[in-house]
């Protein structure tokens, strides 16, 4: 197949060049950013349309829109403006030159009915039936926070997890499992930076602090060729850029942690003083920093220190810190520079002094984290050429360090000193250069092409352990490999409106994984169709296929620290898939309200998924040997989903159901036969409700069911002759666990102040404490020796009841 | 490496304590268990006698519900028969005790049968072996010994012998691989006297660089205890490495008597001992079944570890119908 890929490649190249000088009717062409009236930031997705032709454009993920129209020495155009949870605007612009034309809409003012929902970007007209986009999803930062939270903490990943084709792991857990896919087969980017692992706290909340974002679009299928290197989603997440003309702040305190975010301009004073007469002037530059900690170990710590008399501290944090610097450069050129770090420690620390002289002193810690940063570059090359180049760095990284520190009276006088220190670790680092073209010549194209390569290094394990024993030599021992791979990928894609009804989306991508002295190729078309069957329902469908050159080893595949990123190899080959989907679409009003209403179905095949061998775990990988503890095999999931949305109106919201299969096969798992995966789910069920009784008073409720995850338990054991005993597991996965079913509620009060506005929220998590399957365990039992003790039972370990918590915010 | 992850895991696990601090318990109702013939049988190119490896004796129990917690023991109900590739019965077997008992063996000897008729497998030959017991369902399984035995080009010893109840030092065998097929091996050891007999109370020994014993993946040939009590103890290779080429099996070991006398003192090693290595061939479902019997223990009581289910290929049952096919070279002590 790959003798295909070039000269097709090829051909969609020369196609995109032939789109570009082929003779056309004289046009015009409008072109600029459409951007927050009051604080500047890029709208992504906003549209520009002219409803009388039905032509019309979307801007980019920078802001940037290009429309080209029919020239005319007379005549001009009505456009509207476009944006959820934004007053349209209206312009009459003349038909008979080019012109550059920044748009401002504002956001829709407060009042009863103006609420804005999660839903599909919509293309030009504003309908979701009109775009070909199939599986995607955008989630306004403002609906985020308007869910129900955990302790309190607002949370990008859990909102996610309520939309149809989107599974949580368990309970608390943040991980994403899309489509039948695992977490490790989502890409999730922070301003076009991957990051490795989204969780903090065993998975319990989420890196992203939503106080510092801009944008959450999440892809589930019909992956447009601009995506790549990953299976199953791609979580696109922009931050915001900050407030070019005023300083705001926001931030708020919850039960267990704090944050606080700062954005403004920058020469915003200089810019007055050279437009004194423009009221809309911005700054040429702007900042915008947030940091967020929990404080629990803070809190505890006198309570610890008073337990062990001041022996010994123990804790856990997690903190964040985001920060970004966008600077115009000229009216064509923008400049960002980006960067997050976030980090989770457990930590131990004990100093014990004996009577007799001798003392120890041990200091142990457990920490993860990442830390990412993003230059990025664009530049409108004409008014319709848009260019975007960024240079990334991104780490993930896993410590282990545990120090010991003896001292001990020798018996001739004097004190000896022994010391034992390891440190283990594990990461993957990220380089990344990346450059994307949006081409826009007619209204019936969008053009994109570009090309990335990511140096990706690899440490699976690292140890180093300094033996400095008493009564013995001292001892190094230094274990550990680097692996490094580049990634490299090509594509070009074309939205192209055929006809009146049928538009698609074509695209091909061309990756290679360069590893080990050996390149692994992979070439994947992308297509996705949608044709109006009427002037409200639209049939889409889409086909992907899709590669990954990296695998997560894990054993918990809830995101545990431990997991290992490992590379693809000639021997471990890339994971690999298609999935294909069908759909329907319909954007529709009933009593002056806005709904929306999609199904959709899929198919996704996947091959070379990794999973340990039986009886193997991340212990004692300390080196390359992880390709000796795991096997390769397939997968399948399949299924159908549902969305309907209210999208205005005093009480907004969702409901979304999916039904869903996801099955393994792997050769030396479960004696070679297919298995459900731990996560396959039959039926899963949110529903979402925002009611507002006034513009400050607010009620949101979330309900979610799925069925029970699947697991493997002994049903019985046996044994073969001597002593040992061993269990009958049947097969595996096969048995389930309860079903899974809560209800969150969330109570806000918003009052306005003269500096700004303060929200209070009470929330309650699990509302009606459904004691819901954590894990299951087996209990031997005992035999008091009197026909009494207790009988060998399984039990089910529920984490969290009933929870309620306060959260006070506050934004100026 | 493993040691010092497992003494941080208290630290991480403590601060997992901290969430689940308002964790609830709930019990749950036990899981459904239909009782099944557990079966254990190793057919081999040797006579059966007492000299056979413990692990290759036909044991027979029947599996219990979990929650059960009345001792397992095995049953001397069953009827085993084996079948050769005609159909024609080879082998029957009678209710028996263990090839050798002692302190480490089950004191229940209940379940072992032992050889009517002292069949002696063909290699290339399949075979069948039914078991049948009142009340559960008759299991059954087929296998087709290996072509031929293990090729040994070569062996070594070299032994520290100062003190006669405890030689120590290395040994090695070459082994050509067959070019044609996929193998499996076993390498076996212990003492023997002159007339091929094993020495009691002498016990073979592989010594390892650290004290946790060969990993699960270990990536070579290593000597197994076929006669272990407790947990049986088979390393099986697979030649998936060396693949028709000629291989080294080598070893550390540790040959120890431990028999003391009443008025103090061992009994010693004999004078005229042999240490006889056996290099057994195996099917790929003993492979298996010993591979997945190891990754069994490994992953019990890891909390990070998927359960690891024993390997079976008896139908409608538990445990190994499996075949060896032995070469033996013997080396004076």
């Amino acid at each position: 197949m790959n003798k295909y890929f070039l000269p097709s490649f090829l051909l969609l190249l020369g196609s995109f060049r032939a789109l570009a000088q082929q003779p056309a009717p004289p046009t015009i062409t409008l072109s600029g950013y459409i951007r927050d009236a009051a604080t500047g930031e890029n709208l992504i997705g906003a549209t520009i349309a002219r409803p009388a032709t039905r032509q019309g454009t979307a801007t980019n993920a920078f802001g940037f829109y290009s429309l080209t129209l029919p020239s005319s020495a007379t005549d001009s155009a009505d456009l509207i403006v476009s944006f959820i949870g934004y007053d349209a605007l209206r312009r009459r612009v003349p038909l008979n030159r080019s012109q550059a034309l920044d748009f401002r809409p504002r956001p829709a003012a407060q009042q009863l009915g103006t609420a804005v929902v999660t839903g599909t970007r919509a293309d030009a007209d504003g309908r979701i039936a009109e775009t070909t986009r199939m599986g995607t999803i955008n989630v306004p930062i403002a609906q985020l926070k308007q869910v129900p939270a955990l302790l309190g903490e607002r949370d990008v990943l859990r909102v996610l997890q309520l939309l149809p084709g989107v599974q949580s792991g368990g309970e608390g857990q943040t991980g994403l499992y899309v489509r039948g896919g695992s977490p490790d087969q989502n890409l999730i980017l922070l301003d076009g930076t991957p990051v490795y692992n989204a969780s903090h706290l065993f998975g319990f909340f989420s890196v992203f602090n939503a106080d510092a974002l801009n944008n959450v679009e999440l892809i589930k299928g019909g992956f447009p060729a601009r995506y790549g290197g990953r299976l199953s989603s791609v979580l696109d997440i922009t931050m915001k850029e900050g407030n070019t003309r005023e300083l705001h702040g926001e931030g708020g305190i919850g039960i267990i942690g704090a944050r606080v975010t700062l954005e403004g301009p920058i020469g915003l004073g200089k810019a007055k003083k050279q437009n004194p007469s423009d009221s809309t002037v911005e700054a040429p530059a702007s900042f915008i920093v947030s940091g967020r900690r929990t404080y629990l170990d803070i809190l505890a710590r006198p309570l610890i220190a008073a337990a062990t008399e001041g022996e010994g501290v123990a804790g856990y944090f997690f903190h964040d810190f985001n920060a970004k610097l966008n600077w115009k450069l000229s009216r064509r050129d923008r400049l960002y520079l980006s960067g997050y770090t976030g980090y989770d420690k457990f930590y131990f620390r004990a100093n014990e002094d004996g009577s007799t002289g001798n003392s120890s002193k041990n200091n142990s810690s457990l920490g993860w984290g990442n830390l990412t940063t993003a230059l990025r570059w664009n530049r409108a090359l004409t008014d319709k050429l848009f260019l975007n180049t960024h240079l990334t760095y991104s780490r993930y990284q896993f410590n282990i360090r545990n120090e010991q520190e003896n001292r001990v009276s020798l018996p001739g006088g004097g004190t000896g000193k022994e010391t034992f220190a390891l440190h283990y670790l594990s990461n993957i680092r990220d380089w990344t250069l990346k450059s994307d073209l949006d081409f826009v010549p007619s209204p019936d194209h969008y053009l994109r092409a570009g090309g990335q390569a990511i140096w990706h290094q690899f440490r699976p394990g690292a140890l180093t352990v300094k033996d400095r024993p008493l009564d013995a030599a001292g001892t190094d021992q230094v274990t550990g490999t680097r692996t490094v791979g580049v990634e490299m990928g090509l594509y070009a894609e074309d939205d192209w409106r055929l006809t009146e009804r049928l538009k698609v989306n074509v695209g091909l991508r061309l990756n290679a994984f360069a590893v080990e002295n050996e390149l692994l190729p992979s070439v994947e078309p992308r297509l996705a169709a949608r044709y109006f069957l009427t002037d409200q329902w639209a049939l889409k469908g889409a086909y992907a296929r899709t590669t990954q050159f990296i695998h997560l080893l894990t054993n918990s595949g809830i995101g545990l620290p431990t997991d290992l990123w490992v590379p693809a190899t000639p021997t471990v080959k890339p994971q690999r898939a298609h999935q294909i989907s069908l759909g329907l679409a319909r954007t529709f009003q009933r009593d002056g309200e806005d709904y929306e209403v999609t199904f959709e179905t899929y198919y996704k095949p996947m091959q070379n998924l990794i999973e340990y061998q039986e009886g193997a775990s991340f212990l004692g990988n300390t080196d390359s040997d992880w390709q000796t503890k795991i096997t390769s095999g397939r997968g399948w999931a399949y299924g159908g989903e549902v969305l309907v949305q209210k999208k205005t109106g005093r009480t907004t919201g969702w409901l979304g159901y999916t039904l869903a299969w996801s099955n393994r096969r792997f050769e030396e798992l479960n004696q070679g036969k297919k298995f459900p995966y731990k996560y396959d789910r039959r039926h899963d069920i949110s529903l979402v409700v925002i009611h507002e009784f006034t513009p400050a008073v607010r009620l949101s409720g979330t309900f979610v069911y799925g069925t029970g995850n699947a697991t493997t338990l002994s049903r019985g054991n046996y044994t073969l002759g001597g002593f040992q005993v061993y269990d009958d597991y049947g097969p595996r996965n096969s048995f389930r666990m309860r079903a899974y079913h809560r209800m969150d509620l969330d109570l806000s009060f918003t009052k306005k102040k003269k500096w700004g506005e303060i929200v209070n929220s009470i929330s309650l998590y699990n509302a009606y404490s459904r004691r819901n399957p954590y894990f299951i365990y087996f209990d031997a039992g005992y035999d008091n020796g009197n026909g009494g003790g207790e009988k060998p039972s399984y039990k089910q370990v529920s984490l969290f009841p009933i929870i309620p918590s306060f959260s006070k915010s506050f934004k100026f | 490496m493993k040691k010092a992850v497992k003494n941080l895991l208290p630290l991480w696990l403590a601060g997992a304590l901290t969430l689940s601090a308002c964790e609830t318990v709930l019990d749950l109702p036990e899981p459904a268990h239909t009782p099944r013939l557990a079966v254990s049988y190793t057919l081999d190119t040797s006579a059966p006698d007492s000299n056979t490896l413990r692990h290759r004796q036909l044991y027979v129990s029947t599996s219990r519900r979990l929650f059960d917690n009345t001792p397992l023991v095995g049953r001397k109900d069953a009827v085993a028969r084996l079948f050769d590739g005609s159909g024609a019965v080879v082998e029957e077997f009678r209710a028996g005790r263990p090839y050798r008992t002692g302190y480490y063996y089950n004191s229940d000897s209940t379940g072992y049968y032992t050889p009517t008729r002292g069949f002696v497998g063909v290699p290339g030959q399949t075979y069948r072996l039914v078991v049948a017991a009142p009340g559960v369902e008759t299991a059954e399984s087929i296998l087709t010994l290996p072509p031929a035995p293990a090729t040994i080009t070569a062996s070594s010893l070299n032994l520290d012998n100062t003190n006669p109840d405890f030689l120590h030092g290395s040994m090695s065998v070459t082994i050509q691989d067959d070019p044609a097929t996929a193998d499996y091996y076993a390498a076996f050891a212990r003492v023997v006297d002159v007339a091929g007999v094993p020495v009691p109370n002498v016990q073979v020994q592989a010594q390892y660089d650290d004290d946790s014993g060969p990993d699960t993946n270990v990536g070579r040939l290593v000597l197994s205890d076929g006669d272990a009590t407790g947990s049986l103890s088979v390393w099986p290779f697979a030649d998936t490495d060396v693949q028709g080429r000629t291989f080294t099996f080598a070893s550390n070991l540790e040959i120890r008597s431990y028999y003391y006398t009443p008025g103090g003192g061992s009994s010693g090693i004999p004078p005229g001992s042999q240490l006889e290595i056996t290099i057994s061939r195996l099917t790929r479902d003993t492979h298996r079944f010993w591979l997945s019997q190891q990754r069994y223990n490994s992953a019990d009581g890891n909390p990070f570890a998927e359960p690891a289910p024993l390997f079976s290929n008896i139908s409608t049952g538990f445990g190994l119908f499996g075949g060896a096919v032995d070469a033996k070279v013997r080396v004076a002590l």
